[in-house]
């Protein structure tokens, strides 16, 4: 009698089919052929060298917890830290070095994966957005709720406190820095000399420290706390903005459908926003 | 100067180049809930748009965007909205240098460059490890295992 085994193919809806073993081999041979296959019909590039394993597993100051990476910055191209390229004008950096962006401290790493300058923080303090150049570094205090910039260049050569401001909630995007050390903000804040209450404001704060409300977008427009807004361009020199308004009169009500059109939005709220504004901020 | 559209915008985060570019996942219509990935030009007018694409990566210089749409990663020029390259191959893309999108698959690192082709890499991510970072010139990369706290480089150069 000839042998067989029972494979049960799940999404055939539940139905267990009687295979031959012969078929069964050489089905898998095909794909694991198919996957060599895939690989070698490709053309090759130059072979990558393990330069160096480290460890990451660094404590902070005064500080017994280990520290971990955090996401920084803005968009997927550099996220918890970045490579500097040799197309970077500042910060004097090589071709291969790079930053890690850790709880309490930024590092700078060389291209064999030495590193060679590490700016550290108390624990009250942590960094949140570092420059593409990893040349400007935003850092929120924990305790005090203040916000400073600072540029590091193995030693801090440049700090200077954000005017008026205090950091309420970050959002999901803190915000980013251009090229040249200008600073584009969305947070939670409220002036120290007011009486109370917080606002979101989207802000422009140039390398003197000067804070501008972006395209004078009055607080009251601005997005739900939580969700940013917008894009930026890598110059800061472009902004997106968009509004909560609701396009029609409909979609003031609760969807029925819960799954979301919006990727990335996990609580499946589908309302549309209009885009009330992009173009240039230099004008603001 | 401000421009102004009038396009519902289905998901918040546009990309926008130093051109001043803005590509957006929009209904092209007022109140139109269908998702089209939308090229504006500087007055707020879509010029392109393409039904049901996922906004992915824009390359470093924010001249081509990587898109993807039922595992198909797809280049198009930022600035025409046209397409020009595209990869059936289902690569997880963790990073976008010069020469192309860089991903994964079966622990192995490729690049689908942006006519298209795909580059084998001969080079195996450690079991744990996700590829993290690829600098811009292609020649270093970043792997990283988050739960043992270990960061490996790679990299082109002779040492």
């Amino acid at each position: 009698m000839k042998k067989s085994i029972f494979v049960n193919t799940g999404w055939t809806s539940g139905l267990t089919k009687q295979v031959s073993k012969r078929h069964l081999l050489a089905a898998t041979f095909l794909v694991i052929f198919a996957e060599i296959n895939f690989a070698q019909q490709l053309p090759e590039a130059k072979p990558y060298t393990l330069v160096k394993k480290a460890s990451t597993d660094h404590r902070s100051p005064g500080d017994n917890k280990l520290e971990a990476m955090q996401l920084v910055g803005w968009g997927n191209s550099y996220g918890y830290g970045g490579f500097v390229d040799d197309k970077s004008v500042h910060f004097n950096n090589e071709a291969g070095h790079y930053f890690l962006c850790f709880r309490n401290s930024v590092q700078y790493f060389n291209e064999r994966g030495d590193l060679i300058k590490n700016r550290r923080y108390p624990a009250s303090e942590q960094p949140q957005i570092v420059s593409k150049s990893g040349k400007y570094i935003v850092i929120s205090n924990r305790e005090t709720r203040e916000t400073r910039m600072e540029i590091f260049d193995g030693t801090v050569v440049w700090r200077r406190e954000i005017p008026r401001l205090v950091m309420g909630n970050i959002k999901t995007r803190p915000g980013k820095i251009t090229d040249d050390g200008n600073l584009i903000l969305e947070i939670g804040y409220y002036h120290r000399d007011d009486s109370g209450g917080a606002a979101h404001k989207t802000l422009f704060i140039d390398t003197s420290g000067a804070a501008t409300e972006l395209g004078g977008v009055r607080a009251d427009e601005l997005m739900r706390p939580g969700m940013s807004q917008g894009g930026i361009s890598d110059s800061g020199k472009y902004y997106v903005s968009i509004h909560r308004e609701r396009l029609a009169k409909g979609l003031t009500r609760k969807p029925k459908c819960r799954r979301s059109v919006r990727p990335g939005n996990r609580k499946g709220n589908v309302e549309p926003y209009l885009c009330k504004f992009f173009g240039s901020i230099s004008v603001c | 100067m401000w421009s102004h559209t009038s396009a519902s915008f289905l998901a918040p985060y546009p990309f926008v180049n130093n051109d001043g570019q803005v590509i957006a996942i929009c209904g092209r219509n007022s109140g139109e809930r269908e998702a089209y990935m939308c090229f504006f030009d500087s007055f707020g007018q879509i010029v392109r748009s393409y039904p049901r694409e996922r906004l992915f990566f824009m390359s470093p210089d924010g001249k081509v965007l990587l898109t993807s749409k039922n595992k198909v990663r797809t280049f198009f020029d930022a600035s025409t909205g046209e397409k020009f390259g595209h990869s059936e191959n289902f690569l997880l893309i963790r990073s976008f240098s010069d020469s192309g999108a860089v991903g994964v698959k079966n622990n192995q690192l490729y690049t689908i460059r942006q006519n298209g082709e795909l580059l084998f890499h001969n080079q195996e991510i450690e079991e744990g490890y996700l590829l993290e970072l690829v600098s811009r010139d292609g020649n270093s990369f970043l792997a990283v295992n988050r739960k043992k706290k270990m960061t490996m480089l790679y990299t082109k150069s002779d040492f």
